[in-house]
């Protein structure tokens, strides 16, 4: 018997629910917000379910979503006008390069598309043709988007725009 | 040393990273998630239907177009009024609507308020005000709105609400909803966005910026609080007339 549209989502939940959180949380560099995302997207997913077609596999179509609820996110976010360091107990230690803190404020400094290249590239360890399918993009747009925010980060990280640097 | 070789580059900055590892999913989040999905209503538009070309009715989409061009054009002529449709909804609910919904409300947002008082004391445990649909879903402020509109009032927890005083004349006011703290400032019009604060939450704030934004509808302002459990959704405040009402809803 076929699952209803409410048991599919909650069982595409289970299975990627924390794939698309660790991605989610390290684009936005907050846990609360990632959650707000999270939540947003498995709710999308759940609304969109009759539209959804099965061309693709769930999960690339999670990944669609997730996309879409991402550059939303930073389209609405040019409201919010506080900043992590801002937050006196969550400011980054600059001495300290494995700090968590430190990491996320250079991702942070990286474009909203290189960010989320550098995150699947270099922190979740993914290939280029993997990466490509979860952003819907072409393999050398990937290799081109990681060259130019690795280039960005090493300004970044030389003390070009490091804070107190 | 700088790496100068692309893959070289890139596992360099892979062992930088390497603190920085994949967050789990906290139980209590999952729970809160897989509750919303468990509420949330599911669509039950029918799927689209593709008729093939030469089953297409031509005959009743002609006598339907030719129905609905008479029928609107004995609507529009001179002397006929349209049926106001968003009156006959209010007034069927018993409430008179404050805003015309297009006036100064984004198109999916609709206030209405009771006939009855409209705000309430934050130490009056009873809910009265408005009430405001969001697209589809209707959000109840009232205990005056009809019964299925009510919330589960002891699920609410009475949020506490702090002016935060501010250099512009746009107020500032912050929400306490258990260990949270929400600040809104009242800037963008149309606009409502909330952050949550991570400090103590003390009753005499003195931040030097408020932090962020929300749109105001009619005399009220309307927040939507997300990350908390679904029976807090939408705070509702109005900070312009004394006593500072609040009251946070689905």
């Amino acid at each position: 018997m076929a699952k209803s549209p409410r048991e599919a989502v909650a069982d595409l939940f289970e299975q990627f629910g924390q794939e698309i959180f660790a991605h989610v949380r390290l684009v936005v560099g907050n846990s609360d917000t990632a959650q707000d995302l999270v939540q947003d997207i498995f709710l999308h997913a759940l609304r969109s379910w009759d539209r959804f077609e099965h061309r693709a596999s769930p999960r690339t179509w999670l990944w669609a979503i997730t996309r879409n609820v991402l550059t939303d996110h930073y389209r609405r976010r040019h409201h919010d006008l506080v900043q992590l360091s801002e937050v006196p107990e969550l400011a980054a230690n600059p001495e300290d390069p494995t700090d968590r803190v430190f990491l996320e404020e250079a991702l942070a400094q990286l474009p909203l598309a290189q960010r989320r290249v550098f995150i699947m590239r270099v922190i979740e360890d993914r290939s280029s043709r993997e990466t490509a399918q979860r952003l819907g993009w072409t393999e050398v747009r990937v290799r081109v988007t990681l060259h130019r925010a690795m280039k960005r980060m090493e300004q970044w990280w030389n003390g070009g725009e490091r804070p107190g640097g | 040393m700088e790496a100068n070789d692309p893959v070289d580059k890139l596992e360099m900055w892979r062992r930088r990273f390497r603190p920085l590892t994949a967050e789990i999913l906290p139980d209590p989040m999952r729970d809160q998630i897989r509750a919303r999905l468990a509420a949330e209503p599911v669509p039950t538009a029918p799927r689209r239907h593709h008729w093939p070309k030469a089953l297409i009715p031509w005959g009743s989409v002609a006598a339907a177009v030719i129905v609905s061009v008479v029928t609107l054009s004995r609507l529009t002529a001179p002397g006929t009024a349209l049926p106001n449709f968003a009156s006959k909804a209010s007034s069927a609910a018993g409430l008179a609507p404050v805003l015309a919904p297009t006036q100064h409300v984004p198109s999916n947002q609709r206030v209405f308020a009771p006939a009855g008082p409209a705000r309430a004391s934050l130490t009056t445990p009873a809910l009265v005000g408005p009430w405001v649909t969001l697209g589809q879903r209707v959000f109840w402020l009232s205990a005056q709105a009809p019964t299925h509109l009510r919330p589960p009032m002891s699920a609410l927890p009475w949020p506490r609400v702090f002016r935060i005083p501010h250099r512009s004349p746009r107020q500032a006011v912050a929400v306490q909803i258990g260990g949270s703290l929400w600040i809104a400032r009242f800037a963008y019009p149309r606009y409502f966005v909330w952050h949550r604060r991570r400090y103590r939450v003390t009753p005499s704030l003195r931040p030097t910026h408020p932090t962020l934004s929300i749109g105001h509808l009619g005399p009220y302002a309307i927040c939507r609080l997300q990350g908390v459990p679904l029976s807090h959704q939408v705070a509702l405040l109005s900070p312009w007339a004394p006593p500072l009402s609040a009251t946070v809803v689905r």
